[in-house]
This record gives structure tokens, sequence and C-alpha cells, in this order.
């Protein structure tokens, strides 16, 4: 099971670790600690008292994220996957889409060679128009969308020959 | 009056006007493309009919599918919402060529006004203002023309809209890069190259005017709305009447539109917009000839239904009421809804309608067009629906709707409501100053508090809510808590 979950909020991350459980529970979050007593939990609905200050709330799990609703505002907590060895390295060879979207041109092709800041895609979500550009210089080995394809997050736009000269 | 409508729209656009032909006893028909088909708007109507398309959008542009649609179930007449083919002539001449009713303009005029320059034209024969421009030509007159114009100058498509398209260029330099990019955006987005310039104007407000004409030449005005609010051109706060406003100033705005509108033998709800100078000057922008996003601080201040004013006046009832009968009450705000992250330069953002919970209260109204489950795919616009409150003035609308945004959970996609409530908490907000670059102003003013202790709180329900975690606290597994599972 999960020892020590990593999450991330509002651009916060940090470890969570279970620090006792009795008397009551102790949680470690990044750098602080809190007592925690859970109160009544539904699917959707909680309540618990942090630090004996009383939150009631709402919750929705979605996928790696859970969206909570706490005194007018919503904080997405989000527990990444730990990256694995080489998943890392593999990021630097390929483009992946931040949002789903569509592919409105396609500025790059197979073998080309392209310097940081060519432009390899335009792309649109919703009404946004953005250009996805080489982070680094190296060369093209497939680009996997063509104009009009519609792709969801996560889709691999375009991967990069595995060159040694392939600086970050 | 028609006994069955065709809506030829989707989401909460679709829903509003399904309302009403509820409220007066007319049948509605819906369409929608397979990704909507569990949408509220199909499973409201009375009947639903399925468009074909491999876009989801260009299920609602086919014009053919949706005349022999409304043809197969009999109804008389097609409204069209806002978007899609509402501002479409082409549409409304086939609508009537096929023996039914478009519930808007006529063709003619949706032609005339959706040609911003020969718009301009017209305001211009009717001794409405309009900003210093330079109309489309070949490049190098229109740069030689823009020159004259001065800087900063902004550039448009001429058949243009919703900010799609414009520049705005602060000197000759930038001049040429600007009005070859701004060509090829309208080339994409309109099949229509033409640009035109016109002068900018520096913190310039968004003051509109809803009007209703009947087709012979009487129209009504139904006041002012003030929509500055706006983040990539697009508005996101709307509210009527406008802050602020020397009365003689809203009488002015009031009677250009009036005579515009009464100018084109204008039927139908139609919004005619301007652009407000620091200064009190006033300039056309342009006129819409459809229902507004907006329409419903209208509504709320005025006590009328828009909808219901369309139906009437398209089926040859004229305008139910005089201008002086209309008298406004009140203050109203509305927000826009949208699935979008406001942190990260209002990115739109996709995921599933986990929770759905709106806010009660007879000041409050939410038009919305989704549902519990339903998936917000890159498919369609962002705007998921749009919340209204209503008060006996500005501060009370204000504080109406920023408890109604605070009450509002809709968990599942990331969304600007918190966002918005920080908007209608800004001191200036609540002062009335307002522009179209008021968000970008106060960007670091409306930026989240930070409040590690709440956001604690969050992060162990969060992490309460995984079951495996649930089960390391806990020491036993909780049945009810196998709403999440833990990958690592």
């Amino acid at each position: 099971m999960a020892i020590n979950p990593r999450f991330e909020v509002d651009g916060c991350a940090g470890e969570a670790e279970i620090i006792a459980r009795r008397p009551r529970l102790l949680l470690r979050l990044g750098e602080s600690r809190h007592a925690v007593i859970a109160g009544e939990d539904g699917a959707a609905r909680f309540e618990l008292t942090l630090d004996g200050v009383g939150y009631r709330g709402w919750r929705y799990v979605s996928g790696d994220a859970v969206h909570v609703r706490l005194n007018g505002r919503t904080y997405i907590v989000t527990f990444p996957r730990r990256i694995t060895k080489g998943e890392g390295a593999a990021a630097q060879h390929e483009v992946r889409a931040s949002m789903p979207g569509v592919v409105i041109a396609v500025h790059a092709g197979p073998g080309e060679r392209v310097a940081a800041g060519d432009k390899l895609l335009t792309l649109e979500s919703m009404k946004l128009q953005m250009t996805v550009v080489a982070s680094h210089a190296s060369t093209v080995r497939e680009v996997h969308v063509t104009p009009e394809a519609v792709f969801e997050r996560g889709a691999l736009l375009v991967s990069f020959e595995q060159e040694e000269t392939a600086a970050p | 009056m028609f006994t069955r409508v065709l809506i030829a729209n989707r989401g909460e656009i679709a829903c509003r006007i399904l309302r009403t032909l509820r409220a007066q006893g007319i049948a509605s028909v819906a369409v929608f493309h397979h990704e909507d088909r569990g949408a509220p708007h199909v499973t409201l109507a009375d009947e639903a009919v399925q468009l074909h398309a491999d876009v989801p959008t260009a299920a609602y542009l086919d014009q053919a599918q949706i005349i022999a649609a409304a043809q197969r179930t009999g109804a008389q007449a097609i409204h069209p919402g806002y978007g899609f083919l509402s501002e479409n002539a082409g549409f409304a001449e086939r609508v009537t060529a096929a023996g039914l009713t478009f519930i808007g303009p006529d063709a003619a005029v949706i032609r005339l006004m959706g040609d911003k320059i020969r718009a301009r034209a017209f305001a211009i024969e009717q001794g409405v203002p309009v900003a210093p421009n330079v109309d489309a030509g070949d490049p190098q007159t229109l740069a030689a023309g823009a020159l004259a114009v001065g800087f900063p100058l902004l550039i448009k498509a001429a058949a243009g809209g919703g900010g799609k398209g414009m520049r705005i260029v602060r000197t000759a330099a930038e001049l040429p890069a600007n009005l070859e990019a701004a060509a090829a955006e309208a080339q994409r987005y309109f099949g229509d190259g033409r640009v035109y310039a016109e002068r900018y104007i520096e913190r310039p407000r968004h003051i509109e005017v809803q009007v209703l004409g009947d087709g012979a030449g009487n129209v009504v005005h139904l006041f002012e709305r003030e929509c500055s609010l706006q983040r990539r051109y697009q508005k996101i706060v709307e509210e009527s009447p406008a802050p602020n406003l020397p009365q003689q100033l809203r009488r002015d705005i009031w009677a250009a539109a009036v005579a515009l509108a009464r100018a084109a033998r204008y039927r139908n709800a139609g919004t005619v917009e301007f652009v407000l100078a620091p200064d009190g000057a006033f300039y056309f922008l342009e006129m819409n000839t459809r229902l507004q996003v907006e329409h419903p601080v209208t509504e709320c201040v005025l006590g009328v239904d828009l909808v219901a004013e369309q139906l009437r006046i398209a089926a040859g009832g004229g305008l139910s009421f005089t201008q002086a009968q209309l008298r406004p009450r009140g203050h109203a705000i509305e927000c826009r809804i949208c699935a979008e992250e406001p942190e990260h330069d209002f990115r739109p953002a996709t995921g599933r309608v986990g929770i759905l919970e709106v806010p009660a209260g007879s000041n409050v109204r939410f038009d919305g067009g989704i549902a519990a489950g339903q998936a917000i795919t890159p498919a369609f616009d962002s705007m998921l629906g749009k919340l209204v409150a209503f008060g006996p003035d500005r501060a009370a609308a204000a504080a109406e709707l920023t408890r109604a945004l605070e009450e509002l959970v809709l968990l599942g996609v990331p969304t600007n409501i918190d966002y918005l409530a920080r908007v209608l908490r800004h001191p200036q907000f609540l002062a009335g100053e307002l522009h179209t670059g008021f968000l970008g102003e106060h960007a670091a003013g409306l930026a989240a508090a930070d409040l590690p202790q709440e956001r604690a709180a969050a992060t162990v329900a969060a992490l309460l809510a995984q079951p495996e975690f649930r089960a390391g606290a806990f020491g036993v597994p909780e049945p009810h808590a196998s709403i999440g599972f833990w990958r690592n």
C-alpha cells in the first residue's frame, strides 16, 4: 500500500505520513503536523476536525485527483504517480498533450531537424489556440497526429530521435 | 402562436429556451450530436432528433439536417439560440424557404449587421457615432490609412466577433506583421480574410443596449448592460444597469441603439454594443442579431421573458409593451461559469461533472445545461452555465451573487467559480470602477489568498477519500471508503 503518499495542491507539493493513530490521528503533511478527527463521512460530503477547527465540505474523486469544496473554495488535490526509472528520460524525447483538443496545423515532419523554439504544432482547445515549440534541439522521429485530429490529455503528439546530443 | 418549436442549439441556452416553451405550452424539439446524448437539453425536451456528424460542433451547424428535423417533427419555427447558426443569414433564408419561421431578424438584416464594415457605414448614416477607423482594402491602403488614424490601433476581422482575429497595435513598426496575422486568423475562423482597423480606446467600457423590434419599425430598448469584465475578449461578468453612468449619457446610448434598430426595421431581440471612452464619448461597436448570453440580467431588472417576446414577435404578435411600460427595478449581475483555470491564464479545462449542487434563493437564478455525470470535452465552448443574482441595489446583488458562488458546488472539472467570487469581492469592482482591462490590471489582487490551514484540511479530506490511506489511518477498511483507489 501507499506508504507516505505524495500530494500536490495549489502548487504546493509534499508528502503525507501517518505519525500516530492513537490516542488520535496525527498526520504530517509536508513540514507541518496536524491532529485530525474524522467526522461524518460520505461519498460526497465530509466532516473533519483539523487542529481543533471543524470543516465540512464536498469532495469528488476523479482519477488521480480529489476535488474538495471547502468554505466556498475548491481545492484540487492530486496524488501524482511516482515517476519510475526511465520515465523522466522519456519525457525528453516526446511531446504530450497537456489538455485535450484538436490539431490545427503540423509544422514539422519526420526526420526534420528542429532547434529549441521551433514550431512543431498548432493546437486548439475550446476556442484557445496555442503553438507547441521544441524545448530543445533534436530530430523529429514521428508526428503522431494529423490536422483536424482530436486528442485527449496525455496523448503522444510528437516523438524525437534519441540522440546523444539531445540536451535538456 | 406556434405549437411546436425546434431549438437549433445545445447547452444552457437550449435549456433556457425550453423553459419558456414549456411555460407557454409549446412542444419542444431538441437536436443533438451523439456526444450530447445524455445532456439536459436532450432529456428535458419533448422530443429529440439526433444529428449525424463526425465533429460534434458540425452537427449543430448542419442546416439541412436541422431543417429536415423540423419538418419531420412538425415544428413550425426554429429558435437558433446564440452562436452556431443564430447569425447565419443563409440559414435564416433556408428556414424561411422551407416554409418555417426563423426566430430572428430577416436574412438581409443579419447580413447587414454581420458585416462589420457595412454595419459601421449604416451606423454612420443613422448618426450613430463610430470610432475613427479605416476600412478593409488592399494591405497597402489599409496600412496607410491605419497610420492616419493613429496609434494605438485595434485590428478587427470584417466578418468577426468574439475577439477572434482582434489585435491591438501600439507602434507603426508592429503594424505589418499584425495586419498579416489578423487577416490569416480571420480567414481561418470566418472564411473571410478582410480586416479593418479603428482607433483603440484606452480603458474602455463595454456598454450594450437590449432592443426588441417588431419588424415594422416599432422598437423599444430594454435599457443597458455593462459587460466590461472580459478575459480573452470574452465577457465573464455582466450587469444591469451599468454602474456610475450619468443619466443623460445613458439616455443618449439608449437613443442611439433605438435609432439604429428602427432604421434597420429590426425584428426580434437584438443587442447594440458600444464602447464607452473614459471621457464619456461612446462609439458603435456592433449589433448582435440574436439573444445574448447575458440576457438574464435584463430579464431580472425588468421582469420580462425575452424568449417569450422573441416567440411572440416571430409569430406576428408584435411587441407586448411600450417603452413607457418598461420600468427597471433593482440591480442584477450575472457571471459565466466556465471550465477553465484562471490561475493558468484561463486555459480551458476538461473533466466530468461529478457533483453539482446549485444554490437556492428567490434572488438567484442558475441557467445551466449540465448535469452530474456529464463529460466536459474540448468539443464545445467552455461555458457551463450562468449564475445570476438580483438585489434592490448593486451592493446587494453583488453580495447575493458572491454568496451564491460560494455555495455553488461543481466538482470534477476545474472552473472559474472561486475566481469570479474574488472579482465580485474586489473593492474596485464594488466601487463600479470598470473597464475592459480590469481583470488584467487587478490580476495580483484577484489571485487566491494563501490559506495553509484550510489547504491542509482539504488535503486531509482528499487523503481520507483514498481507501488505503483510510485503512492505514483507522486500522480497519470502511465499506463506504470504496470511492477511490490508490495507484502506487
